[in-house]
């Protein structure tokens, strides 16, 4: 019966880390937000929230790599489904990475930016939006797994034309700002759309997994 | 003695054990799905309860192809078996029991003139035929089948791999069921007539009669393979043919065993007669042929371009020649043994005895006067039974010559055949051999022509070094012997500059002679690094010095470096700036510190060091 149990608490473990992973991303939303606005109270309340998402996340990664390898269970599938499971703890990392980012080095971001910001944040953190049901399909229905992340690949782009935007806007309008500034815009959305580019990561491992699964 | 008769069967029982738990469990195994210890164990219960339930049908058939009623013939005939099938492992071709078995009771059949039941022989080879067809279309119904129900039930990965898990291991008791059911036929089936024991064996919950029991120590003889050798097996054999999926190595074994069962359950036979359809044949067939079968099919399905149709293509011609190498190997072991030990490889029909009486009692009938009806009768039954008789001898020789000849000249055939490919599969061999041989040695030729080259270019860098240090403190010493002389020239020149009293030629001569001190200042550094540069460059001639003439001062070792420079007397006076006279006391002096005799050179011995 024992056998039954793992299995069980395993499957509950992927699915709670896959949901870390999805608040995680609502969590860096709300944290830009909160920045722009100069909520601090706020933004201090989602860097422990980030904080506390990203360690259960590494917990849980590594409970599900120690049960798969100790009770020897998806010999197949075992390296991918880890490697996937660690690109998706990379997202997190990123995302609490980015928003202590902010908190150190408080970027100077002008009135003018701050909607662009937000929305390249929104795009993405839909990126991992998109993502997380794709990863869940992969375990129940990988036959949908293919229908899912094309929408990831879709907010990868967007992300990648938005930031590159930004920076245009940075570099040739904000005269007033310094070259100092400037640069510091640039990282900051660079850092952002790091996210979705780590998002685009999990995909491709998700893709090839799929095809893995299905042939 | 009957184990000793039996011996050939149970090591025959051996081998299929360990082949057969690889081709049933292996996949599973090795991709840790199923431990090997519960695979194993699953095994050997299965395939002996196989080898009891349902090990009756097949058996059948193949005492009806050759009824071997002396325990002579049953071990040789089993024995040809065994060599055919580890001859060929060992050449690394596959093998099959069934097969060999057929070619060595056929091999039997023709050694002791009984003839073959033709319809049971065609009946076996259609199946073998129809085997691996079977489990291909088995493979491709049930690969489409799981692949829905997996789809459609949209199941997480870690409760399908747990179902897998349990699907693979129940799969696999299964098959050993059936292997044990369909195989035991070949390491049991000649001992039947001859060795089965006639008394029942009650074991409380089951009743085994004279042929299960024999079954039982046969399936026990597999159990044993499994336990001892089957996990070398799975490691050697691995997946040769295709890498298998979970998911495609249940449905293959699933193939596999269906297949087995088919062909070796009487009651679905008789079920599949009840329904007015065709009759089954129990034939035992070859796991492996079925194994492969079923992996070509799941492979054709996923258009699998990793298929490796050459094993395959090696596994269909040893399937032809085993029966043929069986056949001919049992025939050989049959007049040896017959002929040289005399021992009785058949025993003669109690039917044609009791002929024999029935005839013999017709005529002592025919002697009684009192029923010449009867007599007459009798007489006509005797002639037609005499004519059919001899009918039939006459047809069954010509049947047996018939055979003997088209057999003879197949089995010579595919011996031709096989000694070629042997030969041409051995020739390419030895030229792949020897072309690699010859790269490899080029390689090395090369390597070390390179060496050689790089040598020589050192040495050559070296040599040039060397001389071109020669050249250096030759130049140094002539530039010292120069400045010697011209310290000499000055000192002449001060002389001239006290004696003269004019005082612009006295300024004039002073600045010429302060230019020339200034020159000849370095003229102390110079000469260190004159000695140091012949140390470094003679390192070894000064080595040599130490080594055979230890009571040598270092002045007189920097006077022996300067005479292998070939410079005069004169020149090193210069250079050590110490009179000619010194120099030719300093020369004797070493010429007795290195024991010269008289009239031998002081510059040729120190050359020579």
């Amino acid at each position: 019966m024992a056998f039954f149990n793992i299995t069980k608490k395993l499957i509950l473990d992927i699915d709670e880390f896959f949901s870390l992973i999805d608040n995680g991303a609502l969590v860096f939303k709300e944290g830009v937000g909160n920045y722009l606005k100069g909520d601090n109270e706020k933004f201090n309340d989602n860097l422990k929230a980030i904080d506390d998402l990203e360690t259960k996340a590494d917990n849980i990664r590594r409970k599900v790599e120690n049960d798969l390898y100790a009770h020897s269970l998806l010999p197949q599938y075992r390296g991918d489904v880890l490697r996937m499971m660690e690109k998706c703890d990379d997202m997190l990392d990123i995302m609490k990475e980015n928003l202590y980012q902010f908190d150190v080095e408080i970027p100077l971001i002008p009135q003018k930016l701050h909607t662009d910001i937000l929305k390249l944040t929104k795009i993405s953190v839909s990126a991992i939006d998109a993502l997380i049901p794709a990863a869940r399909a992969f375990f129940k229905e990988p036959v949908a797994v293919k229908d899912k992340i094309h929408r990831v690949y879709f907010f990868e782009k967007e992300a990648d034309k938005l930031a590159n935007d930004i920076k245009r806007k940075v570099f040739h309008e904000l005269q007033n700002l310094k070259l100092s500034e400037k640069i510091h815009l640039r990282y900051f959305t660079l850092h952002i759309e790091n996210v979705s580019d780590a998002a685009e990561v999990v995909a491709d491992i998700l893709s090839i997994l799929a095809i893995k699964r299905i042939v | 003695m009957i184990l000793v008769f039996l011996s050939s069967g149970l090591l025959l029982g051996w081998f299929l054990g360990a082949n057969g738990t690889a081709n049933i469990f292996g996949s599973a195994i090795s991709s840790k799905m199923v431990k090997s210890r519960k695979a194993i164990v699953a095994f050997c219960v299965f395939v002996i309860l196989g080898a009891i339930l349902q090990g009756n049908g097949p058996s059948e058939t193949l005492i009806k192809l050759g009824k071997v009623n002396a325990v002579g013939g049953a071990f040789i005939i089993v024995l040809a078996t065994v060599i055919t099938v580890l001859l060929m492992t060992r050449y690394k071709l596959s093998a099959s029991s069934s097969q060999a078995i057929v070619g060595a009771i056929v091999g039997w059949n023709l050694y002791t003139g009984v003839s073959t039941s033709y319809s049971s022989l065609i009946k076996i080879i259609l199946t073998w035929i129809l085997c691996p067809v079977l489990a291909a279309i088995f493979a491709v119904l049930l690969y489409l089948l799981v692949r829905f129900i997996i789809n459609k039930s949209k199941i997480h990965l870690l409760k399908l791999d747990k179902y897998l898990r349990i699907g693979l291991l129940l799969v696999g008791a299964f098959g050993a069921f059936s292997l044990g059911a369909n195989n035991i036929a070949n390491i049991m089936s000649v001992f039947v007539t001859t060795i089965a024991p006639q008394k029942v064996l009650n074991l409380g919950f089951i009743t085994l009669s004279g042929t299960q029991q024999l079954f039982l120590l046969g399936g026990c003889a597999i159990a044993v393979g499994a336990i001892t050798y089957s996990k070398k097996t799975i490691k050697t054999v691995g997946n040769n043919i295709l890498e298998l999926s979970s998911e495609s190595a249940l449905v293959v074994i699933l193939a596999h065993s269906l297949v087995l069962f088919i062909f070796s359950s009487e009651q679905l036979r008789d079920f599949i007669l009840s329904l007015g359809l065709l009759e089954i044949p129990l034939v035992p067939i070859s796991s492996s042929q079925a194994i492969i079968g079923a992996i070509l099919g799941v492979g054709l399905l996923k258009q699998a371009r990793e298929i490796k149709f050459n094993a395959i293509g090696g596994v269909a011609i040893s399937w032809l020649t085993t029966p043929v190498i069986a056949g001919i190997l049992s025939f050989a072991s049959l007049f040896f043994i017959n002929t040289v030990l005399n021992l009785e490889v058949i025993k003669s029909d109690p039917k044609t005895k009791i002929s024999t009486q029935l005839i013999d009692n017709n005529k002592k009938a025919s002697d009684t006067i009192h029923i010449l009806h009867k007599i007459t009768e009798n007489q006509i039954i005797k002639n037609q039974l005499n004519e059919n008789k001899i009918e039939h001898d006459e047809d069954s020789v010509r049947l047996t010559k018939n055979f003997l000849l088209i057999f003879g000249s197949i089995s010579g055939v595919v011996l031709v055949i096989i000694v070629l490919l042997y030969y041409k599969i051995k020739s390419k061999e030895g030229l792949e051999l020897q072309q690699k041989i010859t790269q490899i040695e080029q390689s090395q030729k090369a390597y070390i022509e390179s060496e050689l080259e790089n040598t020589k270019i050192l040495n050559e860098s070296l040599e040039a070094e060397i001389e071109f240090r020669k050249r250096e403190l030759t130049t140094l010493a002539l530039n010292m012997i120069n400045k010697n002389e011209f310290l000499a020239n000055i000192k002449k020149q001060l002389l001239e500059i006290k004696s003269s009293k004019n005082i612009d030629k006295k300024d004039k001569l002073l600045n010429n002679l302060l230019e020339h001190i200034n020159q000849s200042m370095n003229v102390d550094k110079e000469r260190k690094t004159f000695y140091s540069n012949i140390e470094e460059v003679d390192n070894d001639f000064f080595l040599k010095l130490d080594q055979n003439f230890q009571n040598l001062t270092h002045k007189d070792k920097q006077l022996a470096a300067l005479l292998r420079l070939n410079l005069s007397s004169k020149d090193i006076a210069h250079l050590q700036n110490i009179s000619p006279k010194s120099v030719e006391m300093n020369r004797y002096r070493l010429r007795q510190k290195m024991n010269l005799e008289t009239g031998e050179s002081l510059t040729e011995f120190i050359n020579k060091i």
